[in-house]
């Protein structure tokens, strides 16, 4: 058996007639981590409760290690790890006994301690779990989600409340349990939050599955080209325009006043560079952008325009919204690199 | 395995509740002082008050103990399911390897013992000062008549457990429960006379010998009536049931109200369980 859970043709509408889910399909292999993205209220926690049984779906099956959450809940539940949505801790119960009632619920023999250290709430074990800040309660319930050494993980919004060195922690844990062998379903509607992370992505919106992959074929797909734009000493002659048309990669080249904007290939920058000072003319300054995680994320979940992506990514683009920059910087930390929505600068 | 999880669990998560030991204090109380009024009006004569005086000591106790374990119960029990689906804290507990039918009953059996320690506990310190003050009291008719109140409590927990099994809310289930506690110990007889009253063609017999025989099973139905008429049953010194003279319905019997304490126990959990089985969180 290579998928750890099927879903098929699921659609859920509630009793106050709100169609949450329509018909779904989704199929997450053994060992994969899997991110499923949307926006709130998009349906990923519907989804997820109704692979825990929380609830019930109105047409379609899901399967979760082969087995039917609604027939072999307890057996299906026995091995998977569990971080739900909208939860709440019991406030007179220190974090120990949360987690000793998730070792006593389980069956297993794990050690408390090292799983409360692994963490990083050890030093918090013997206070009550109502007083934690909502990070440590995350953690607290992430550390329930480990007992046992699951098969699964199923974790829906893991990083909420944390800070990004907390997010961060979270993410290696994910790494290792994934490392383990154990398959790694969670669900996020920050896209910066799963892409260092993930291997594939479903991104869920209002209820459809608009696109699943892996972040960087979805980045392709919406857009193969970075935009530069170049600042010259002067005015481009049409031999500047010709030569930076003639590199291979680029596909447009604009001329306003002293700034020239190249649509091209991201590998080819240099190659612009080089053919504009080729042609005598100094470069003052270049910017490049590429589309933001943000923007690959509003191309398929804006409404009104995602039936045509393209579209949708023109307006995202053309606003050159270099603030972008900070929000993924904070959020990804590690990774900001590879989020390069910022321009970058080199002065020559 | 799972059933006693979810039960030492919610037990411990009540034992930090402060409204517990206010409710165990207060029944300390309240029962040391049930004890103390008996001996103050035994002493009083019979001549003081006939209708307390034609009491036993333990119908004594049961009358005012029916009305305090079930405040107690719903207090204790109304939050029990329905609070969790509220706050969300049933998706940890759901997320876990437990069915729902072990839910239902290791809450059941979790406020079952939170309800049994405040019981306990006021009936030790009574017994304390009935002997100090009585000068002796049966032990094993006590022992009996705390056995049937502590199976009163959980059938009445078991009832509330229920009411919170079958609504999302804890809104919902306060005010469920609080109207089941008040048709059930506060109007009852008030429906059951009515019920009368319409049978009888509009009007109410002249003497209450002329009540049919259903309107007794009527009242003794309700959980507070079953328990006294089991404490009658199981006590020798109790009298609960004596002057239905000439009824000879089964349901009539003291022992019955076992019975009935037991499908109050059962079938209202059995009921809410099957809606509960099928909902959404």
């Amino acid at each position: 058996m290579s998928s750890a859970i099927t879903i098929t043709d699921l659609s859920k509408r509630f009793s106050d007639d709100v169609l949450a889910l329509s018909d779904v399909d989704l199929e997450v292999h053994e060992g994969e981590i899997f991110g499923f993205l949307g926006p709130n209220g998009a349906g990923k926690s519907t989804t997820i409760d109704v692979l825990l049984d929380f609830v019930r779906p109105t047409s379609g099956t899901v399967s979760v290690l082969g087995m039917n959450p609604q027939t072999e809940g307890v057996a299906l539940r026995q091995r998977v790890g569990v971080l739900p949505d909208g939860y709440h801790v019991y406030d007179r119960l220190t974090g120990r006994q949360h987690v000793q009632f998730a070792v006593d619920s389980k069956g297993t023999d794990d050690d408390v301690d090292a799983i409360m250290a692994r963490v990083d709430i050890l030093d918090a074990a013997d206070r009550k779990a109502g007083g934690y800040s909502k990070g440590m309660k995350q953690r607290l319930v992430l550390a329930m989600a480990l007992v046992g050494d699951p098969d699964v993980l199923i974790l829906d919004e893991p990083t909420t409340g944390l800070d990004p060195n907390g997010a961060r922690e979270i993410r290696e844990i994910i790494r290792e349990e994934a490392a383990r062998g154990a398959t790694v379903f969670f669900s996020s509607h920050i896209l910066e939050q799963v892409e260092a992370v993930c291997d594939r992505v479903a991104i869920l919106d209002a209820g459809r599955v608009v696109a699943v992959d892996t972040i960087e074929n979805l980045r392709d797909s919406v857009d193969a080209d970075a935009r530069m734009t170049v600042e010259l000493d002067a005015v481009p002659t049409p031999e500047v325009l010709a030569a930076v048309e003639a590199v291979d990669g680029v596909t447009a080249v604009t001329a306003s006043d002293t700034t020239l904007t190249v649509a091209c290939d991201p590998g080819v920058k240099t190659h612009v560079l080089n053919a504009i000072e080729s042609q005598g003319v100094p470069v003052r300054d270049f910017a490049t952008e590429r589309t933001s995680l943000e923007d690959l994320f509003m191309t398929y979940t804006t409404h009104d325009t995602h039936d045509d992506p393209s579209a949708a990514h023109e307006d995202e683009s053309s606003d050159e919204s270099a603030t972008d920059g900070t929000a993924t910087d904070a959020a990804a930390g590690d990774d900001a690199e590879t989020d390069a929505a910022a321009p970058s600068e080199v002065r020559r | 395995m799972s059933v006693t999880a979810i039960a030492r669990k919610d037990f411990q998560d009540a034992r930090g509740s402060r409204a517990l030991w206010l409710l165990t204090g207060l029944f300390v109380l309240f029962a040391a002082f049930m004890v103390w009024a008996f001996t103050e009006f035994e002493a009083g004569g019979v001549g003081a008050d006939p209708d307390l005086a034609a009491l036993g000591f333990f119908d004594f106790l049961a009358a005012s103990a029916a009305l305090f374990v079930s405040v107690t119960a719903l207090v204790v029990a109304y939050k029990a399911v329905a609070g969790e689906r509220d706050t969300g804290s049933a998706k940890l507990l759901l997320g876990l390897p437990h069915s729902r039918r072990d839910v239902v009953l290791g809450k059941t059996l979790g406020r079952g013992v939170t309800m049994a320690i405040p019981v306990l506990l006021g009936f030790a310190v009574a017994f304390a000062i009935a002997f100090a003050l009585l000068g002796s009291v049966n032990v094993v008719d006590y022992a009996l008549f705390v056995g049937v109140t502590v199976l009163f409590a959980f059938a009445y927990v078991s009832l509330m457990v229920a009411v919170s099994t079958s609504v999302a809310t804890t809104s919902r289930a306060s005010a469920l429960a609080f109207g089941t506690f008040v048709v059930l110990e506060l109007v009852w007889s008030l429906v059951a006379t009515g019920a009368v009253y319409v049978a009888n063609g509009f009007a109410l017999p002249a003497t209450v010998a002329q009540y049919p025989e259903w309107y007794f099973g009527l009242v003794s139905f309700v959980p507070s009536s079953a328990y006294q008429s089991a404490v009658s049953a199981a006590v020798s010194g109790a009298t609960t049931g004596a002057g239905l003279a000439g009824m000879d319905a089964v349901y009539l019997e003291p022992w019955f109200g076992f019975v009935w304490l037991a499908l109050w126990g059962t079938v209202p959990l059995a009921l809410a369980y099957a809606k509960f089985t099928n909902a959404d969180l």
